[in-house]
């Protein structure tokens, strides 16, 4: 603390400016430019790179500004050629203009000029609407220093650079393959009984089939060609074949036994993880990632990652243990045997190698044909009507045929190709026991001492069990990394970080009164294209806000906000004084109540419906919240009055009975704080006003924002809010609207001239 | 602006059964309550599977809503017994007393069973669909007719029958 405060923060400033020249990497042809120009490196304020030039060439063009200049200049041996040169105060803002494939970035200037800074490609489409922004505020004479940061996109590793797999979020290259493995233990560790067991006996069951072969040496050499009949050394010996096959087989059911409820254990365990992870995700996890796409992580990544820890591992371990077994074996019963049959070992797995190369693609390709059929398939049932209204079902035909035969043609070529394939492989794997025949014969019929015609059918019969594991093993590899992305994948939906998240000190609240404030609030699902921009309202508790405007205005946004499925990028929302985000999420939920357009409900009775926020509910305060949502009547008239079954979302209930039942929900969940979403939307006019009873109902003493494309069901609304991308446009009741003649007049006027429309139809 | 009034679900109001009573009158069943004479009313249960003896609601002819009783217990003798009556001829479940046999039969499962109304033989077109099982407790299945059975509990059946329905279930 020697030093003056105000020198301190001149200093952190001089630090940042510095961090800039490092972070960016200035090539020194820009920087001995801008010394040339006069301008100091560490003066600058904002610096970044494009990576496309002026005349459209891909090269580097850099934009440079201090707090009083702007530069754009390209490198060019040891100068940069300066392209832009001129005063910061010379502009307004600094806005960016996508085209298709690239991007401008412009520059207003005070007098209304626009000038051209620089182009760049979409691949710094995150970077340069920043870029724009940090010279606005130069302009605006506030800026702070600033870098963009380092290509952050969704499809490319950050480590490593490359393109990830689709929908992956995995580096297969840079994951941490120790790490992975090691949590994958960790699910077997609570079996470890169970593994410890099934291990065991899959040596046991190998060492078994260590000994038939053993056995037939004895009976070839002391029983067969000894002379004689020695019927109980063959009684005996076949005994023990006996029992050793029965031994086996009975360690191998109880190995398959357990082996089962390990991995039925384990499914379960590892699916109930997995899908409570993705229940607690906020929304925006799922707008970037599909639900097909999803799911298939539940099911089949799932599977592959069982799959890898209960047969995989199993048949590694066993598979290492048999070739070592084995190989001793031979190499007991003669060395110089043993050396002939690994002979064409390397070769057996270098082709196997290769040939899985070319089938794998083989495969790829069939696989692909096949989804692309059942996509084909799957468009045209779903569209039939389409297809019939418009006469096109030979076209489909031919559609279909034509996918048809693609497959065909992958399938023919794959299947001729395995099998020719495997059979020459299965050729090339027995060629070592040619050469054990030859030699080893050799050996026998001139009879080297302790080789016997026993010992070599010994041999041959341990060198059969010698090639199979060693090609399993050649596999391993590509096997192993398919299972270990697959399980990262997994866990990769386990650890995903949750947008919305808790705050660290959450503030319990029990009931609010429904004060609304937006502060500033900017935002937008892709942080640098807003959605919402700079909205400032006030709502008071009990007050009804109508929020209205075209589609796309920002109306759905704003009802996203309010009810934190996402979180502002800038500015605040407060609701009774305090940030949205420091306020615990689940009090906050209980606060609030969601009539969604198209109402969901589960599967399951009325009853279990309604009841579904508050499940401590008493059955008459759940009728009582039917009768005010105008649901009463319908229900008791259906055979099973509230144990009615509703069925798959709903869907053994009308439209407008399914919007009444929403209603009840939200009624008996009594939250302070309403979104109502079109909840209108296509019914008849006599169910409209049922449900416009029942709305009444529910929205009195609340806070509510609604949102309603048809205009007149808003009249009630305390005040009517216009949107037009994602700015407030006008505010103000119906009647003050309407007399204003602006937006919202534009847009009764609109809606009235198709109600006409509809009329005349 | 309005001032803020505190949301509340409030009561919900049920007929006081001293007040109320059922008569026929010229073979249409009528509710005398406090304030007026219904004819020809409709009596319904609110959860005729899950608590069929507890709140009974009546519904005028043209479905509006007249009220609820949370007891029926509680009405007057005569007013009980027309109750009854009225909700035995609504709720018409046979219940099944024993299952001798289901099987698949084009697609459909086919039923034999013994209930407290006699032998029935029927169909159930898709099986998941149309079989009720209200938590675990009361089963109803619905044949292709739209007929309902009570199966009741699966503890409750006989260990044959329930040997054979635990084969679909």
């Amino acid at each position: 603390m020697r030093k003056a405060p105000e020198e301190s923060e001149t200093e952190l400033q001089e630090k940042r400016r510095r961090e800039i020249t490092r972070r960016t990497d200035l090539p020194d042809s820009v920087v001995a430019t801008l010394k040339d120009e006069g301008v100091d490196p560490n003066e600058l304020v904002v610096a970044a790179c494009s990576d496309v030039e002026e005349d459209g060439t891909f090269g580097e063009t850099w934009v440079t500004a201090t707090h009083t200049r702007l530069f754009t200049m390209t490198p060019n041996g040891d100068r940069a050629h300066i392209l832009l040169n001129l005063p910061v105060t010379r502009f307004k803002e600094f806005k960016v203009e996508p085209q298709v494939g690239n991007s401008i970035l412009e520059g207003y200037t005070t007098d209304g000029e626009f000038i051209e800074v620089l182009r760049y490609s979409n691949a710094l489409g995150r970077q340069f609407p920043q870029v724009a922004k940090h010279l606005s505020k130069l302009a605006e004479g506030e800026g702070e220093a600033f870098v963009p940061d380092a290509r952050v996109q969704e499809d490319i590793c950050p480590t490593c650079g490359r393109i990830l797999q689709h929908g992956s979020g995995v580096c297969p290259h840079c994951m941490k393959k120790s790490k992975t493995l090691h949590r994958m233990g960790s699910y077997l560790l609570k079996y470890k009984w169970y593994v410890l067991s099934v291990w065991s006996l899959l040596l046991l069951t190998r060492a078994t089939l260590l000994l038939p072969p053993f056995i037939t040496k004895i009976l070839i050499d002391r029983v067969l060609t000894a002379g004689g009949r020695n019927l109980a050394l063959l009684g005996t010996l076949v005994f023990v074949l006996a029992a050793a096959r029965l031994a086996e087989v009975f360690m191998q059911i109880v190995q398959s036994r357990l082996t089962s409820i390990a991995a039925i254990s384990l499914t379960y365990d590892i699916r109930r993880d997995l899908y409570s992870a993705l229940q607690k995700q906020s929304l925006s996890f799922y707008d970037r990632r599909k639900v097909g796409n999803l799911m298939s992580r539940v099911t089949s990544d799932t599977n592959m990652l069982l799959s890898f820890l209960v047969d995989g591992l199993q048949h590694v371990v066993v598979h290492v243990l048999t070739l070592l077994g084995i190989g001793l074996m031979l190499f007991v019963i003669n060395w110089q045997l043993a050396l002939y049959v690994l002979l064409p070992a390397p070769l057996v797995v270098l082709i196997t190698k290769m040939v899985w190369k070319h089938i794998r693609v083989v495969y790829f390709r069939l696989h692909a044909r096949w989804a692309h059929l059942s996509g084909t398939l799957n468009d045209s049932l779903s569209g039939i009507r389409v297809v019939k209204a418009f006469g096109q079902e030979d076209r489909e035909i031919e559609r279909f045929d034509d996918r048809s035969t693609d497959l065909f043609v992958a399938g023919v070529e794959a299947s001729q190709l395995s099998q020719t394939i495997f059979p020459l492989l299965a050729f090339l794997t027995s060629s070592g026991s040619l050469l054990v025949w030859w030699f080893g014969g050799l050996k026998v019929m001139h009879g080297v001492e302790g080789f016997t015609l026993g010992t070599l059918i010994a041999f041959l019969g341990y060198l059969g069990m010698f090639y199979g594991p060693l090609q399993a093993l050649t596999n391993i590899s590509s096997w192993l990394s398919r299972a270990l992305t697959a399980s990262e994948r997994v866990f990769e939906v386990m650890d995903a970080k949750r947008d919305v998240s808790e705050s660290r000190h959450p503030k319990r609240i029990d009931t609010v009164d429904g004060r609304f404030e937006f502060r500033d609030v900017t935002f937008g699902y892709d942080s640098n294209i807003p959605v919402m921009k700079d909205v400032q309202l006030t709502v008071e508790p009990g007050e009804m806000i109508g929020l209205v405007g075209r589609s796309g205005a920002g109306k759905s946004t704003l009802i996203n906000l309010i009810c934190r499925f996402y979180d502002v990028d800038e500015g605040a929302i407060l609701l009774d004084g305090v940030d949205l985000r420091e306020i615990s999420l689940d009090d906050y939920r209980r606060n609030l109540g969601v009539v969604l357009q198209e109402p969901f409900l589960f599967s399951g009775t009325v009853y279990e419906n309604i009841v579904y926020p508050r499940p401590n509910a008493s059955l008459e305060e759940v009728m009582q919240a039917a009768r005010l949502a105008n649901a009463h009547e319908f229900i008791m008239n259906s055979p099973d009055g509230y144990d009615f079954h509703v069925g798959e979302r709903g869907r053994r209930l009308s439209g407008g009975e399914r919007q009444r039942v929403s209603i009840a929900r939200a009624i008996l969940h009594n939250p302070s704080i309403l979104i109502l979403d079109e909840a209108t939307a296509s019914v008849d006019t006599e169910t409209e006003k049922q449900i416009q009873e029942a709305l009444e109902n529910l929205v009195r003493g609340r806070t509510v924002f609604a949102i309603a494309h048809r205009l007149c069901t808003l009249r009630n609304a305390d005040r009517l809010v216009v949107l037009d991308e994602g700015e407030i446009v006008e505010m103000g009741t119906h009647q003050e609207l309407l007399r204003k003649r602006g937006a919202y007049n534009k847009l009764v006027e609109m809606q009235t001239a198709i109600n006409k429309i509809k009329a005349v139809a | 602006m309005t001032t803020q009034v505190e949301p509340e679900l409030g009561q919900f109001e049920l007929l006081d059964p001293k007040r109320i009573r059922l008569f026929k009158h010229r073979g249409m069943l009528c509710l005398e309550t406090e304030t007026a004479i219904h004819l020809k009313v409709l009596v319904a249960r609110a959860f005729p599977l899950s608590r069929p003896k507890r709140y009974v609601g009546f519904l005028t002819r043209d479905n509006d809503d007249i009220g609820m009783v949370r007891d029926p217990s509680e009405l007057d003798p005569k007013t009980q017994s027309l109750l009854e009556e009225a909700l035995e001829k609504r709720y018409f479940a046979p219940k099944i007393r024993k299952i001798e046999a289901i099987f698949r039969e084009h697609g459909n499962l086919r039923w034999i069973v013994d209930t407290d109304l006699g032998h029935r033989d029927f169909a159930v077109h898709d099986f998941r669909e149309n079989l009720l099982n209200l938590s675990g407790q009361t089963m109803y299945v619905t044949d292709v007719d739209g007929n309902r059975y009570d199966i009741g509990k699966l503890k409750d059946l006989d260990p044959a029958s329930r040997g054979i329905l635990q084969r679909w279930i």
